[in-house]
Order: C-alpha cells, then sequence, then structure tokens
C-alpha cells in the first residue's frame, strides 16, 4: 500500500521516486478499474439502497436509561426518542417477538438492555431485509451528541448487540461509529462487516492494508460542517480520490433526513466517473428517483422508520412500498 | 459473610470456569485465515463442554492475546464484546468478562455484554513482565459509576501473576488495606502464571486478614487439590485442568470437567 503521509515527508532519490510513482500509478488504475464494478458485485445491483438500522443510546451515552425493573410489554408505548422520559416509554422495552423471548427464557439472568437493545436491533434488520433493501448499514444514531472520538464502551457495546443480531443477517453490512473512523474501522473488523461509512479523508490511509477487505465509504461532504479554509467542493473531492482511494464517495445534507445537494453530486460525477458516490441523508419515496439518476446509491434511515420519524422503528410496509419505487427507477 | 456469591452462583464454594478465547484481530497469533468465525465456534464447544460438565459460573477472557497490554487497543473489547454476543444465547449460567490486563476494558465490556462479574488487578503498585504495573482504582470505579454499571462485581486480584509487589509489603496488609480502601467484591490469590498452584498458606494469610470478603483461589486448582484449596478458599476460578490433557492452550474436555465438578459437589455436601 502506498502511503504518503505529507508532501514534505516524501523526498526518495531519483530511482525510488520513479519506482514510488509506477507503484502509485498501477494500484491506482487497478484501484480504478476495480471500482467500475465492486458495487454492483457486492450488493447484487446497480444504485443499491442501504437501509440503516440504527442503535438505542447506548451505555455512556447522555440519553441511556438503565432498565432496573423486569421490562413489561407496554404495546401503545410511544417509540419516540424524544418522548422516552421514563425507561417504560422506550421503544426498547417494546412487547418482545416470541424469538427473543425464546433466548430470554434460555438465559433467565439477562431479561435485560443489552439483550433488549440487541433484538430491537434484530427486529429492524429483520424488517429492512424483509422490505428489500439491498444492504444494511448499522449505526449509532442513539449517541447523539455524537463525538468525534467517541470511548471504547461505544463501539464494544455496538458489537455485542451486533453479536445478537448477528444471525438474522443475510445481505452485506456495514458499520458507523458516529464520527469515529478508527472506531468504525475496528467495529468493522471485529464483526467482520463489509464496509465501513465514516468521515475518513486522508488522515486514516495508513490503517487501509489493515482492513484490505472492508470497503471505505467516504463521506467528503459531512453534516453539519464546512471545510476549513474554503477549498472548493471539486477540489477537496479530486484530492481525496487522488490521495485516499475511497471505495465510494457519500454526500450529505445538513443533518439526518435533509437531502443532499444534487447540484454538488453531479459535479461530484464529473471528476472521475469511476468512484461510486452515494447520497447518505435525506433520500425519500418521493425524490428518490430524481436522486438515483444522479448518484450511484444511496444510504436511507429516515424514510424507512415508522411516521419517517429517526428516532422510531423501521417499518416493513414503509421499506417495501421504497423498494418498489427504487426499483422502477432503476428498470 | 459472602452472600452474593451463594446468590449468583446458587451455591456455596463456587467454581467459575474460564472460556478463553483464541488470539484476536491484532494479536500476534491471531489467524487470518480462520478469521473471526473461528474464534467465535471455538468459544461456542468451550462453553458448551464447560456448562454440560456443570460448572457454576464461566468467564470469557483473551488468554490468547499474549503478549498482554495492561491497556488494550479497542479492537480487543470490541471483538471480544461481538464473540459474546454470538454466543450469548447459549449461555446458561452466571457469566463475567476479562480484559487481560485492563480494568477499564474489563468494566466497558462487563457493560456492554451485561456481565456479572470481571476480575482484574485494580490495586497495587508492581514490577511485572508487563513493566510498572499501577493501575488506578479510584478512576476505574469512576468509570464504572458512569457507565451505569455498579451491578458489575469486581473480582480484585492481589496478588497478580509475573509480578512482585514494589516495596516488599506483606499480603495480610495488603488484603486489610484493599479491603478498606476500595470494597472489593471478592478478591483472589493467585499463583506464579496460569496454571500454577495457588499457596495454601498465602491463601489462609489472606483469609484470616480479611473473613468477611469471599477470597477466591485463582489459579491451579485441580482435581488433586481442589479438596484442599476449597477448605480455605470460597470458590475457585478455573482454566488450565479443564482442558484436554490439562495442557492449557488446547479445547474443553468436557470428561475432565464433569470428574472435577462431581468432586468438588462431594466436597460442598
Amino acid at each position: 500500500m502506498f502511503v504518503m503521509a505529507s508532501e514534505s515527508d516524501w523526498e526518495p532519490s531519483p530511482l525510488g521516486e520513479a519506482i514510488s510513482f509506477y507503484y502509485l500509478i498501477t494500484t491506482y488504475s487497478k484501484n480504478l478499474l476495480e471500482k467500475m464494478t465492486w458495487l454492483k458485485d457486492l450488493f447484487g445491483t446497480e444504485k443499491p439502497i442501504i437501509g440503516m438500522a440504527h442503535f438505542k443510546p447506548l451505555p455512556g451515552d447522555p440519553r441511556f436509561c438503565t432498565l432496573a425493573e423486569p421490562v413489561k410489554a407496554t404495546p401503545q408505548a410511544s417509540a419516540e426518542l424524544v418522548e422516552a422520559t421514563t425507561p417504560a416509554s422506550a421503544e426498547l422495552v417494546e412487547a418482545t417477538t416470541p424469538a427473543s423471548a425464546e433466548l430470554v427464557e434460555a438465559t433467565p439472568n439477562l431479561s435485560d438492555f443489552t439483550l433488549q437493545a440487541g433484538q430491537a436491533l434484530r427486529r429492524d434488520i429483520e424488517a429492512l431485509q424483509e422490505g428489500g433493501v439491498d444492504g444494511i448499514m448499522l449505526s449509532n444514531e442513539g449517541s447523539i451528541p455524537w463525538m468525534t472520538n467517541p470511548p471504547t464502551i461505544t463501539a464494544t457495546s455496538m458489537a455485542a448487540q451486533i453479536g445478537i443480531a448477528r444471525s438474522a443477517i443475510h445481505i452485506p453490512f456495514g458499520v458507523h461509529v458516529i464520527w469515529g473512523p478508527k472506531a468504525t474501522l475496528d467495529l468493522a473488523a471485529a464483526v467482520d462487516a463489509d464496509y465501513g461509512w465514516e468521515v475518513f479523508t486522508g488522515v486514516y490511509a495508513s490503517d487501509f492494508g489493515l482492513f484490505s477487505n472492508v470497503r471505505l465509504f467516504f463521506e467528503v461532504v459531512p453534516e453539519a460542517a464546512v471545510y476549513l479554509g474554503g477549498c472548493s467542493i471539486i477540489d477537496q473531492v479530486r484530492s481525496t480520490i487522488f490521495n485516499a482511494l475511497p471505495d465510494a464517495l457519500c454526500v450529505a445534507g445538513l443533518k439526518p433526513g435533509e437531502p443532499a445537494d444534487l447540484e454538488v453530486v453531479s459535479q461530484i460525477k464529473t471528476i472521475n466517473s469511476e468512484v461510486p458516490v452515494l447520497v447518505s441523508t435525506g433520500v425519500k419515496e418521493n425524490t428518490v428517483a430524481e436522486q438515483l439518476a444522479v448518484a450511484d446509491g444511496a444510504i436511507v434511515g429516515s424514510a424507512l422508520k415508522k411516521d419517517g420519524n429517526l428516532w422510531n422503528h423501521v417499518d416493513v410496509d414503509r421499506v417495501r412500498s421504497f423498494m418498489r419505487v427504487v426499483r422502477s427507477a432503476r428498470a | 459473610m459472602n452472600s452474593w456469591v451463594n446468590e449468583l452462583f446458587g451455591v456455596k464454594k463456587p467454581v467459575i470456569a474460564m472460556c478463553h478465547f483464541q488470539a484476536l484481530p491484532r494479536d500476534r497469533d491471531y489467524d487470518e485465515k480462520r478469521g473471526i468465525d473461528w474464534i467465535i465456534e471455538s468459544a461456542r464447544a468451550d462453553l458448551k463442554a464447560l456448562q454440560d460438565g456443570g460448572v457454576d459460573g464461566v468467564m470469557f477472557s483473551n488468554e490468547r492475546s499474549m503478549p498482554w497490554m495492561t491497556k488494550v487497543e479497542q479492537i480487543i473489547p470490541t471483538t471480544m464484546a461481538f464473540v459474546i454476543g454470538q454466543i450469548l444465547s447459549d449461555v446458561r449460567i452466571p457469566y463475567g468478562v476479562n480484559v487481560i490486563w485492563d480494568p477499564t476494558a474489563c468494566i466497558d465490556l462487563a457493560v456492554a455484554t451485561k456481565a456479572s462479574f470481571v476480575r482484574e488487578i485494580f490495586t497495587g503498585a508492581y514490577a511485572s513482565d508487563f513493566g510498572l504495573w499501577a493501575p488506578n482504582c479510584g478512576e476505574i470505579v469512576r468509570h464504572q459509576r458512569a457507565l451505569n454499571g455498579q451491578n458489575v462485581k469486581l473480582f480484585f486480584n492481589i496478588t497478580p501473576e509475573a509480578a512482585v509487589y514494589l516495596g516488599g509489603r506483606d499480603l495480610a496488609s495488603v488484603a486489610r488495606s484493599t479491603v478498606f480502601n476500595n470494597s472489593p467484591d471478592a478478591i483472589c490469590v493467585s499463583g506464579m502464571t496460569a496454571g500454577m498452584e495457588t499457596s495454601l498458606q498465602d491463601l489462609t494469610v489472606v483469609k484470616d486478614a480479611i473473613p468477611q470478603t469471599p477470597v477466591f483461589a485463582n489459579t491451579g486448582v485441580r482435581l488433586e487439590n481442589v479438596q484442599a484449596q476449597l477448605a480455605v478458599a470460597d470458590g475457585c476460578i478455573t482454566g488450565t485442568t479443564f482442558k484436554r490433557d490439562g495442557y492449557i492452550w488446547n479445547e474443553v474436555d468436557v470428561k475432565r470437567v464433569r470428574a472435577f465438578m462431581d468432586k468438588v459437589k462431594e466436597i460442598r455436601k
């Protein structure tokens, strides 16, 4: 793997320079050739839809609440995280499915948070798959407000819950530890994920060798942020593609649920048509056709949740209906 | 005295069996070809043999992450959490975790997997094979509290393996001040390495010094010495003797577990 820390560090001999340059070019072109097909190879379709399964607040998160009492079924309980003022109203204490009841019975000491949360994640994953998405992204939305260097407990709790849910997953899946690129790579390696999604640019290039089987989605236009120094988006992405060899690029809107600027997406597409560009926020049933006309795929969360609310559980009917629109857009 | 021990494990003088994980990603001995799936399947098989053999509790540890670190990398507890999550539906007895030799990561993993207990070096200052060794117990316990992990029971190993207490304090006074300063849920007394017998004299000294605190024999308990060890100790943590041919890196042999547990049940009568 060719890694260049910075231009000033790079002062090889003329011969070394030539060899390094040759290596860079061959690696780079091989990488690009491969890029033309990997998205379709992995997901089995052009313009894949990656559905998000969001974790509830995790231990150590501000919104985490412990469930000291045994969980009671509360069918009418609101799923709204924002309304979860008491443990009983949190969605993760909802009535357990037969599968989880079985598990609880087999492990009498474990009718508790980890298991409940793992089962809730499992149900969201099953709903996404039943509704027909092409891939899954497991992401700790519930850890809001997010940290750029999340503590060990975050990825570790996610790993435990993914372990509980893993046997239900039978399509490609990836992970996202918001906003920790290193933690994302650690989690991806720990759970053997197919891809990771983060704001990686440049800094983490040296880790590529170790996690070579994990595809990296670079969020080049992150939420709630602006590139320092006023570099144009096109120049920024051009250098990211050259320097960091991303597997795919993601363009986000201002926050979850808000659409990416399609003009920016199409500008990015003109730089290099071989690196897939995905839109990663604000993709909805009534906009997805237009968005997929420009983008190579989409990561979708809020639109697939009950009432289109980010903090609700995945609604299989909404997934089905959404995927019907996607399939006719692809045709 | 040690009512929480009897309550959690449902017996007096419980036997906590070690479930040693294969080497993990980033470890020297990690087997990339067999990958994570092999770690999961090995752990699942050992867990089954231990439970079928009748042990009272199980502790998951990264025994094969040698040489160990006193501050581990994130990948270690994260992979362990994934493995435990995958086999959790098979677990029928109380379980604990040990991220060797990192007490903070132990707390992280225990909270993430809802484990009932952890074992580590939480106190003291040692010269050891791992360098200068001086954990900060106050910080660790505050970390535990911040993660809502107060229910996790802490087994304090006060005679760490491959280490000597700096300044040469005697074991009885270490035991007494550890209990006063840190209120440990249990104390562990160990031999020099995994598999080496805990000195009966050390066990007796510690038990006499802190009669109100559960004291566990932490290494080298086997069929031939379990009667003598449990005559003093309130329980034991046992790994090597359950492995095929009594060799630490072999898989768990259910016949050896049964023979050991039959003997223990007799002793408990």
